[in-house]
């Protein structure tokens, strides 16, 4: 993995995150509404310092011979931004989050990460690029066969980190997620939320410079799911770009964050209440 | 710093597979066979070389004895005259009794009518250094004017030399289609655990490993996994190269195929070898897989 950690730079070794306990909703600061449902600055090949962070021009999608489950979406994201993507089941809010992470190619359109075409990437472009992405999967994704431990330090191994450099960091995380004594234990060992709380940890831990988090808090009680909020709203106040799916408007509404509203494959910018 | 330090980093792919057993005994199988190979080999090469060095070294002469002489004394003085040749070591006429005794196998043991004119032989035992040609023992025949044949073996070395190579190049051949029977096995092994390890790669990917990364874990197991295969199965040939050393004797296959002690010493590359051919098969394999992944 000689290399790797470049990928990572500082942010590897940034210090722990550090999030006030409070369980509060309310106490979620108002956020800079950065993002932009038209007029999209158009995406290029070469990475540019302050630009959008994602930069979507007019991209669809469509599986196999269906109809559009995302059509002509234009948007971006710009660095340091914080939005919730909102929709009913099955609107293709996953799709879109599977676009950005490139686990999906569009069928048609532009999509730019980082001020760069991913049209134009080569597949060995891609490592580098995913490390700068934390993701909370729905399915949350953990790997059976390693512990709690291992599972949340998986992105510091994969950038080449020592154990010894990233132990403390990894624990203080699992504390704060609540999972100090499961440290140890495997993923079928935990429950539901715990299991989330883990993915949540393994998604953040190398303080990405863009977090999207799949139905981050469904499988959490309230005022775990506030606690997640804050560690996101955390992490974007020290310069993440936050994009978070859920169906949870409550939360929403509360947080005074604006949303990206997914609605019969159409995207639109509802701003904060 | 907690207290709680965790345990070193687990594996991650998964150490143990239900299907690894039978992996494992597949290519043990195969390395056992290849080693057998490699062993037949090296003998039939060692073999080559005793026959070549004992038929090079040696001439035999068949004495025809004339009306006014008999046939040992005809022998005798072919005998003293090839001695005398320069390139001979020793040179020895054969009885009777040793000459019916070669003729046994075809005219069995009941013994031969005394009247009946049996070729006598003149074994002559050259100088490894600097033997005698064929012509010059003939010439010296001629000279002591008798009546006779040499035989300096160099149609049967030929052949010998030829049976030799081929058996030695058909055990070499075998132990290469062995390994590449090996390179094929675990490149199907690798397929399959890459597919159903297909929740662990897409994690990998999308966490931002690169395809090296992925393929050097599938690297690294089936290496492992072909080296104690291979030990095992070198281990099983030379349990059974030594009871062919040990036990062959005189009758059995050791004086055919000569098994030196220095023979083991290839076995011991096996569990390597197995080792290096995994691993190329599976880097190969994952890596192409790979490339559907996104």
């Amino acid at each position: 993995m000689a290399g790797e950690s470049d990928a990572y730079g500082p942010s590897a070794r940034r210090s722990p995150i550090s999030v006030p306990m409070s369980s509060s909703a309310d106490e979620l600061s108002s956020p800079d509404v950065t993002a932009q449902a038209e007029g999209p600055s158009p995406p290029s090949n070469d990475p540019v310092a302050g630009g959008p962070v994602v930069a979507f021009e007019d991209v669809s999608l469509r599986y196999g011979g269906g109809g559009d489950v995302l059509r002509d979406l234009t948007f971006t994201l710009e660095a340091g931004s914080f939005h919730f993507l909102t929709g009913a089941s099955g609107a293709g809010k996953t799709t879109l989050l599977k676009l950005i992470l490139m686990a999906l190619r569009p069928t048609q359109g532009r999509i730019a990460l980082f001020g760069r075409d991913t049209q134009r990437m080569t597949r060995a472009m891609l490592p580098p690029l995913r490390r700068r992405i934390g993701m909370v999967f729905h399915d949350r994704r953990l790997l059976d066969h390693l512990n709690a431990f291992d599972n949340v330090a998986l992105p510091l191994r994969l950038a080449g980190g020592r154990v010894a450099d990233y132990q403390g960091d990894v624990i203080e995380l699992l504390g704060w997620v609540g999972l100090s004594d499961k440290m140890l234990a495997y993923p079928p060992e935990l429950s539901g939320g715990e299991q989330q709380r883990l993915a949540i940890a393994r998604a953040v831990v190398a303080r990405p410079e863009l977090l999207i988090a799949d139905e981050p808090t469904g499988d959490v009680d309230h005022e775990m799911a506030v606690r997640i909020l804050r560690l996101f709203v955390e992490l974007n106040r020290l310069g993440t770009t936050v994009l978070i799916a859920t169906h949870d408007l409550e939360l929403v509404g509360r947080s005074g964050r604006p949303a990206l509203h997914i609605d019969d494959g159409d995207l639109q910018l509802r701003e904060a209440a | 710093m907690s207290e709680l330090a965790p345990p070193p980093p687990g594996p991650l792919l998964p150490a143990e597979d239900a299907r690894d057993g039978a992996l494992v005994f597949v290519v043990a199988v195969l390395c056992f066979i290849a080693c057998l190979a490699v062993v037949a080999a090296l003998a039939s090469n060692r073999a080559a070389h005793g026959w070549r060095a004992q038929l090079r070294d040696s001439a035999t002469v068949v004495v025809r004895p004339s009306a006014d002489e008999t046939a040992d004394a005809a022998a005798a003085r072919a005998a003293a005259a090839l001695a005398d040749v320069r390139g001979v070591a020793e040179a020895d006429a054969l009885e009777r009794e040793k000459a019916e005794a070669l003729l046994e196998p075809w005219l069995g043991k009941n013994g031969l009518p005394d009247d009946l004119a049996i070729p006598r032989l003149v074994a002559v035992q050259l100088d490894p250094r600097h033997p005698a040609t064929a012509d010059a023992l003939s010439a010296a025949l001629v000279s002591a004017k008798v009546d006779a044949t040499v035989d300096d073996h160099s149609l049967w070395l030929k052949d010998v030399l030829r049976a030799a190579f081929m058996a030695e190049a058909a055990a070499l051949g075998t132990a290469t289609l062995i390994a590449a029977a090996a390179g094929a096995v675990i490149a199907f092994a690798t397929r399959a655990s890459l597919q159903a390890r297909g929740d662990l790669v897409s994690v990998l990917h999308l966490a931002g490993a690169e395809d090296r990364y992925i393929a050097g874990l599938f690297l690294m197991r089936f290496a492992r996994l072909a080296a104690i295969a291979g030990a095992i199965g070198a281990g099983g040939a030379a349990v059974v190269t030594l009871v062919a050393k040990l036990v062959g004797g005189a009758d059995g296959v050791t004086p055919i195929l000569p098994v030196a002690w220095s023979d083991f010493a290839p076995l011991i590359l096996c569990p390597l070898a197995a080792g290096a051919v995994a691993a190329v098969a599976a880097r190969v394999t994952a890596l192409n897989l790979l490339k559907a992944v996104t």
